[in-house]
């Protein structure tokens, strides 16, 4: 039984990967096409010919004059995805259609509908407003993963593994030994982890960005809305500072980091990562050291997860795993996950029938 | 700053939200649940066990008293 939920909305791409050209990518083990239209518009159908299957994002396949033709034949089809003319003849059969995938481009990411489209609620789709804000600078990423997306969902909601895993980079001694604080909203699929560390060893990761030295406030505040998108709302800040009764925050930094987490097969993952700060805005260095150092730990997680895939995949049936205190969080999403899916998840009871 | 780290003010504001807090200082959990009843944990397995089963086993404990007196060890709804 597929663990990935489906009905549910995923990033499909950053809108920048997406331009008058065809694009291939699979999604929830679904191939699918992506090109944007002349007026600026993301589509994305089957990628395949209802012909003979050939994959019309493969050369010598190619797109004309807005349509999309078949390498193989020449089946044409539009960017609804109806088929608009066939070889040799002029009857083009009524079925011929590739399957259209209802697409919302929102907050510089195309997001894409997996399941029954008459479901599809563009409403429904998290927001992170921040990634196309003037008022923030975004790096991002994509990086290959050989596991299930459960495995990155686990990894994320327990920030304390950065001690050991990112030692150097963004974990320091704290972050593991801080408690954290779990609010979990069925009705509203949301987790939120919270781990405010009020007097912490400043990683280089956030000293080299922000320029502060010495001892930090440093709040890390987890929002993931099961499946795809998880928020890690990062505070920055001398020791002592909290933010004003307003909300404004001025002495703090503030630096979002957002995954979004799309299943590529039910064994491997598109891992999309940014960040988003509002500070040094046009500093091309910041920009440069944020996306490197970020990459290396986002390479990290890939390497450990890489390895627990292949460990899971061989374990013998029943293995029984152990969860403590830091876990209550990554369980509280693999329920949700599950009952997503239709499961019974493991290791964590499912939520009651409401 | 005191050293002191205090308990994480909630967050989310729905009317079905499950809170689980790390009491400071130890190595326990405290689950309340949108009823209100509360349980401490060390298992964070048992602990979700005993939230998803409400409405079995939770008590509708620390009603706000119409007395006056210390209010209850509980936060308030965010705005």
């Amino acid at each position: 039984m597929s663990i990935i939920p489906r009905n549910q909305w995923y990033v499909a791409a950053y809108g920048s990967e997406i331009r008058h050209e065809l694009f291939a990518r699979t999604i929830c083990d679904e191939p699918i096409l992506f090109w944007r239209t002349e007026s600026g518009e993301v589509v994305a159908n089957s990628d395949r010919c209802v012909h003979r299957r050939f994959p019309l994002s493969r050369a010598p396949s190619r797109l004309v004059d807005g349509k999309v033709v078949c390498g193989y034949h020449g089946f044409t089809y539009g960017s609804d995805g109806k088929c608009v003319a066939v070889p040799g003849q002029t009857r083009v059969p009524r079925t011929a259609r590739l399957t259209p995938y209802p697409v919302v481009e929102l907050d510089s990411l195309v997001w894409i509908w997996i399941g029954d489209p008459a479901l599809a609620d563009p409403t429904r789709i998290p927001r992170a407003t921040y990634l196309a804000s003037p008022d923030y600078t975004t790096v991002r990423g994509m990086e290959p993963l050989r596991a299930r997306f459960a495995l990155l969902v686990d990894n994320l909601l327990d920030l304390s593994h950065e001690t050991y895993l990112h030692g150097g980079y963004i974990g320091t001694p704290e972050v593991a030994s801080t408690p954290i604080s779990t609010e979990v909203d069925d009705e509203a699929g949301i987790v939120y982890v919270s781990r405010h560390m009020d007097d912490a060893e400043c990683p280089p990761f956030y000293a080299k960005s922000t320029g502060l030295q010495g001892r930090i406030a440093r709040w890390q505040d987890i929002e993931y809305t099961p499946p795809c998108l998880y928020k890690l709302h990062s505070r920055i800040a001398p020791v002592g500072s909290v933010p004003n009764p307003d909300g404004t925050d001025p002495d703090a930094y503030h630096v979002e980091v957002v995954y979004a987490i799309t299943p590529e097969t039910e064994h491997s993952t598109h891992d999309f990562w940014m960040v988003a700060r509002d500070f040094a805005l046009d500093d091309e260095a910041v920009s440069a050291f944020l996306a490197e150092n970020n990459r290396t730990v986002v390479l990290q997680d890939v390497e450990a997860l890489d390895v627990l895939e292949q460990e899971i995949q061989g374990e013998p049936e029943g293995y029984q795993e152990l969860s403590i205190n830091i876990d209550t969080g990554g369980l509280a999403a693999r329920r949700m996950l599950a009952r997503m899916a239709g499961q019974a998840p493991r290791n964590a009871p499912a939520a009651p029938a409401r | 700053m005191s050293g002191g780290i205090p308990e994480a003010p909630p967050v989310l504001g729905g009317d079905r939200v499950y809170r689980i807090h790390w009491v400071l200082g130890t190595d326990r959990l405290r689950a309340v649940c949108h009823c209100g009843s509360e349980r401490i944990f060390e298992d964070p397995v048992e602990l979700w066990e005993w939230l998803l089963a409400h409405p079995d086993g939770h008590e509708p404990a620390a009603v706000p008293a119409p007395s006056p007196g210390p209010a209850p060890a509980r936060e308030p709804a965010p705005a």
